[in-house]
């Protein structure tokens, strides 16, 4: 319990200093999003300095800080000059979909790279094994960009299933499964490509380890008592291999908002990417502060939750062994 | 080499016999570089039951090749291994369940020969639930084979972590027991304790084999553990048996140089450990 206390403190004065580096940082960066205004000659001076006092931007960088942790305290994180809202409200709408995207394509690597990642470590050297090797490099090699604009050539090409946004116009229209068929159709090459990124990763990792189990003398001496092959697998090597997979695990789930950005600007899908792009582009830094900081909530919390479950699991870690990890 | 030793002396028929054993390793990734290298070829020995073959060499000479492929953790490459008239060399994972609770092996590091998240209890009581036994069976075998291990059995629950070396050692010949084998192949299990502690478990191990009649495959460069424990002795260099016989007979007039080299240097790390004692006193 103190445990968890001392992290969450911890997680606390992390997300304290990156928002104070944030603002610290757009201060520091050239240009604001009043400036395309300036250039109008139907805006006046004056009412972009009414506009930057109403949106507090008039006032020392302390104040504002000191406005904005006020502000992100109810979950608001500021003004949108650009979208005239709440950051709060636009960044959870966006972030839903993002989540959506991202927990789905999470699942679906894991699911895929945890049989092969312990079969390829179970048959070392055949051949089947250094397929998956070599389609594991390649995909860590090429870039994110790259293999997306692929596979949307491909789909593109081959016309295999919808591309961009989310739902179809007759969506509204449509009854509850073919609603949840039409969105699952839509987010496929995005989830795809998530999906292949992160499993070249986790298949490489849980082979290893797995690898690494293997050749330990506690899993020979069992060997030698005959023990069944699942007996094997679910007492001894997935837990013995579990720790460098849960540590993986903790940093798909801080993935899970700013792992997609990317993938989503490239596919459009309305999520978190496009618009921090656009927020990115036109100075509206109160929303890509709120972006940020959701990603770093992400991130902490990931990184707590795979910590969090290495305690909980792992019995030399509790006890402090020098050899728990 | 076939020597002049073969065991039949003892008037008996040998427990284990293992004939032209050979085990090469390959390596190299998908474009192999390197020829095969051969860890054992043609070692021919024989072993009667409740006796001690010790089985000494260099680091490298293949004593470690022949144990694994004596308890089947390694498929020999050719060779028989007679175990009670059955070759098992050959044998499917399938078709070997029958013989590996009647082989077992203990490994040098007892530390990470166990699973290290487990208690001693579950330790022990693996091979028991894999041979299917109740668990008030277990119960009443695990009390009695930490008795025979001389360890307190208020200790089963305690993680196998918290337990000392030689503790481990204890814990690791109380599982290779619970399945009642004929033969243990003891891989170096004594190196790695200190002295004191080392002399227990020998002693712990012939009370054993007197108690139960059990049968050891000695491996060790251990000379003077050899002297104590082992009714005979095979040397190994370069993956074959360059030498064998009794024990006091080799040791007394060995005719083989490797024989003859490594009871030099025990004697120099005898010499060794007497000037470093005096030194400290």
């Amino acid at each position: 319990m103190n445990y968890l206390a001392r992290r969450l403190a911890r997680a606390i004065v992390l997300l304290i200093a990156v928002s104070a580096l944030c603002f610290l940082f757009t201060e520091m960066a050239p240009g604001s999003f009043f400036d395309e205004m300036r250039l109008n000659p139907q805006i006046s001076p004056e009412t972009i300095a009414l506009l930057r006092s109403r949106y507090g931007l008039d006032q020392p960088l302390i104040v504002r800080y000191g406005r904005w942790l006020k502000s992100a305290a109810h979950a608001d994180f500021g003004y949108s000059v650009a979208y005239n809202l709440e950051v709060g409200p636009l960044l959870r709408s966006r972030a839903a979909n993002t989540l959506l995207l991202t927990s789905s394509a999470m699942l679906l690597a894991w699911m895929i790279s945890v049989p092969v990642g312990v079969w390829a470590a179970a048959r070392r050297g055949h051949m089947l094994d250094s397929a998956s090797t070599v389609i594991s490099s390649l995909l860590i090699a090429i870039p994110e960009v790259v293999l997306a604009v692929a596979l949307l050539a491909i789909v593109v090409r081959w016309r295999l299933f919808p591309i961009g946004g989310m739902k179809s116009v007759e969506f509204e229209g449509l009854p509850f499964w073919s609603r949840a068929l039409d969105l699952a159709r839509h987010m496929l090459l995005p989830m795809i490509v998530l999906a292949l990124l992160d499993s070249a990763i986790i298949v490489r990792h849980i082979r290893a380890s797995v690898l690494e189990v293997l050749a330990a003398p506690f899993v020979q001496a069992t060997r030698g008592f005959g023990i069944a092959p699942a007996r094997m697998l679910f007492r001894h090597l997935l837990p013995a291999a579990a720790n460098p997979a849960i540590s993986l695990f903790g940093f798909s789930l801080a993935g899970l908002v700013s792992g997609s950005l990317i993938v989503e600007v490239i596919c459009g899908w309305p999520g978190l990417g496009p618009l921090i792009l656009e927020a990115t582009l036109s100075h509206d830094f109160y929303l890509v502060i709120g972006g940020i900081m959701i990603s770093t909530l992400f991130i902490t919390g990931g990184n707590l939750i795979a910590d969090v479950l290495l305690v909980a699991l792992d019995p030399r870690i509790r006890s402090g062994a020098p050899d728990a990890l | 080499m076939q020597s002049d030793f073969s065991g039949r002396e003892f008037g008996d028929n040998p427990l284990l016999r293992v004939q032209g054993l050979a085990k090469r390793y390959v390596r190299g990734g998908l474009l192999p570089r390197y020829a095969p290298v051969e860890a054992v070829r043609g070692v021919d020995v024989e072993l009667l039951p409740a006796r001690t073959l010790a089985l000494v060499g260099a680091s490298g000479s293949g004593k470690s090749t022949v144990a694994r492929c004596v308890t089947r953790l390694e498929r020999p490459d050719s060779g028989q291994i007679w175990f009670e008239g059955t070759d098992i060399a050959r044998l499917s994972s399938r078709e070997l369940l029958p013989f590996r609770p009647r082989i077992q092996m203990i490994f040098q590091d007892a530390a990470t020969a166990m699973n290290p998240r487990f208690s001693a209890a579950e330790v022990i009581a693996e091979p028991l639930l894999i041979q299917g036994c109740s668990r008030p069976v277990r119960l009443e075998i695990l009390q009695a084979l930490m008795r025979d291990v001389a360890l307190p059995s208020e200790w089963l629950n305690h993680p196998v972590m918290e337990f000392s070396g030689g503790q481990r050692q204890r814990l690791a010949i109380a599982r290779a027991l619970a399945v009642r084998p004929k033969l243990l192949v003891l891989d170096e299990a004594l190196s790695g304790l200190d002295l004191s502690t080392q002399a227990q478990i020998a002693n712990l191990l012939l009370h054993l084999q007197a108690t139960y009649s059990l049968t050891f495959l000695l491996i060790s460069h251990d000379l003077a553990l050899v002297a104590q424990m082992a009714d005979a002795v095979a040397v190994m260099a370069a993956g074959q048996i360059v030498e064998q016989g009794q024990t006091r007979q080799i040791l007394a007039s060995p005719t083989h140089e490797e024989t003859k080299r490594l009871l030099a240097s025990a004697k120099t790390a005898e010499l060794n450990l007497t000037s470093s004692t005096v030194a400290c006193v």
